[in-house]
């Protein structure tokens, strides 16, 4: 086996930077929806922070998810969001997953970054996006590590490379320069 | 393996007159358009329909686009374009007639003929629509209506949705019967004919927009100023508000202070009442202007350095204005300003 001498220019990483601690609600909003994702002790204790924060300026709704890839929560999701009119402002709370999932349909039905508000309670899984067949997926990696695709089985390296609007780590081949 | 790119040659920029064996719709450059048609659609209002002279094809736009023209005595005044911008075989432009004005569109009112040419330039995009946008809400008063009906237009032919609010005052709705044409289960139009009609509709639909909705407006300063407050008392970002001013307010006239160009060190002395633009154009320093009123965009000067900077236009927006890295040489000024020319 030998691999092939390459030269790799430099990477320059794009990471999410989240904040330390839950950002405060931003009081030009009109209404407010929180949502909560998955089952995070921190989840339900954040959410219910920004609902009586919410509540007390305009009218707020707390959306409550499992995980924002099951196909009940998703209806739930787009109801919840076909109801909500511009002047909104959406906060989202859960594990870094469903927390960029849910950013990037937020994003991809034209949300603009003054109306979000994102807290992550934990970062043990991410989502993954493989550059071969274009499956995302939830993986118990980090931006650098490796993961197994669920689709075509190939094992990759995930790069330190976030796509905001895909809500994924982009990730390839981490064999590719082995012959 | 080293892995080499080969670097892309230097892509001159095509001179806007050259258009070489490019499609004849890539002319965007001054060139003489005929008339073929001149349609009066209020007593001050008149409709000019303009085709190339020789049958060709004209340049596709963004909706909201303008072209300049050529309106007589030197004076080049800038339209919106009225039609949807796709494939056009004709642009329609629709001038108010102004006899307080610089007399432009005066001028245009009593020297166009059928069949007579006029010089076009452009279309240019001031005022285009965001492109993700989910709905759009599109507001307009007075003859602010012809960049909205383009819009309109445009997201008709989309398949898209929109809510129109125009506000006119009964015996001026020019475009009314257009706009009312483009009514459907996906495009609705609200008519407001006074200010408190106006006023009222802008707050209802303002709270009601799904979300994702983008607004545009065109009209008067006033109206302009209400769309802006019932924008934010409604929570809407300000990348969520859009606007086409054709008017600007008067301006004071300033504090004194020293333009200088930074390739030759020439300092430019520029006195209060007097802009930037004029103090450039009489020390020699060539400055492409048009609206010389901050809206149109034309003056746009890269800034290297400055003390200070008192942005007073409308086209930058706020983030721009915060870099102060440009400046619009008609209307703003500032302290110390070295400009990167």
């Amino acid at each position: 086996m030998s691999t092939v001498a390459e030269e790799i220019p430099p990477q320059v990483p794009s990471l999410p930077a989240w904040p330390a601690a839950p950002e405060p609600v931003d009081e030009t909003g009109t209404s407010f929806l929180v949502l909560a994702v998955g089952s995070h002790p921190e989840t339900a204790r954040v959410a219910g922070e920004w609902v009586a924060h919410a509540e007390a300026l305009a009218p707020t709704t707390l959306g409550t998810l499992d995980a924002i890839d099951a196909a009940e929560d998703r209806v739930t999701f787009e109801a919840l969001l076909g109801r909500a009119r511009t002047g909104v402002r959406v906060m989202v709370v859960g594990g870094q997953y469903d927390v960029l999932q849910t950013l990037s349909l937020l994003r991809r039905r034209g949300a603009l970054e003054a109306e979000l508000r994102a807290f992550v309670t934990d970062d043990r899984e991410i989502p993954v996006y493989c550059a071969h067949c274009q499956t995302t997926f939830r993986a118990a990696t980090a931006p650098g590590g490796e993961a197994t695709c669920p689709a075509c089985e190939r094992r990759l390296e995930v790069h330190e490379h976030l796509a905001v609007l895909l809500g994924s780590f982009l990730a390839s081949d981490a064999e590719a320069t082995t012959l | 393996m080293t892995l080499q790119q080969t670097p892309r040659p230097d892509l001159h920029q095509r001179a806007d007159e050259y258009v070489g064996h490019q499609h004849p719709a890539y002319a965007l450059g001054r060139r003489p358009l005929r008339v073929t048609g001149l349609t009066r659609l209020t007593d001050r209002i008149l409709h000019v329909e303009l085709a190339d002279p020789e049958g060709r094809p004209l340049a596709g736009y963004q909706p909201g686009s303008h072209v300049v023209v050529d309106a007589g005595e030197g004076r080049r005044n800038a339209y919106s374009l009225t039609g949807d911008g796709v494939n056009p075989r004709r642009y329609g432009i629709s001038v108010l007639r102004l006899d307080d004005g610089s007399g432009g569109s005066a001028w245009l009112h009593d020297h166009l003929t059928l069949g007579g040419d006029l010089d076009v330039e452009g279309p240019r995009s001031m005022f285009p629509a965001v492109h993700d946008q989910q709905h759009a809400l599109l507001v307009a008063g007075g003859v602010g209506v012809t960049p909205i009906l383009s819009h309109a237009r445009a997201i008709a032919r989309a398949g898209g949705s929109a809510t129109v609010l125009y506000s006119y005052r009964p015996g001026h709705e020019a475009h009314l019967d257009d706009l009312r044409a483009l009514c459907s289960d996906r495009i609705h139009l609200v008519e407001a004919t006074t200010v408190e009609e106006t006023g009222t509709a802008l707050a209802a639909l303002l709270a009601s927009q799904p979300f994702g909705t983008h607004a545009y407006a065109c009209g008067p300063a006033p109206m302009l100023d209400a769309y802006e407050r019932a924008a934010a008392v409604a929570g809407w970002p300000v990348g969520r508000v859009h606007l086409e001013r054709f008017v600007a307010p008067e301006l004071d006239p300033g504090d004194p202070f020293t333009a200088t160009v930074a390739s030759t060190g020439l300092a430019v002395e520029v006195p209060s009442g007097v802009s930037l633009l004029d103090g450039l154009l009489a020390a020699g320093v060539p400055v492409n202007y048009l609206c010389k009123q901050g809206v149109c965009g034309e003056c746009r000067l890269p800034v290297r350095t400055a003390t200070a900077l008192e942005h007073r236009d409308f086209v930058l927006t706020a983030e721009e204005k915060a870099a102060a890295a440009h400046i619009m040489a008609c209307v703003s000024r500032g302290r110390d300003v070295e400009i990167d020319l």
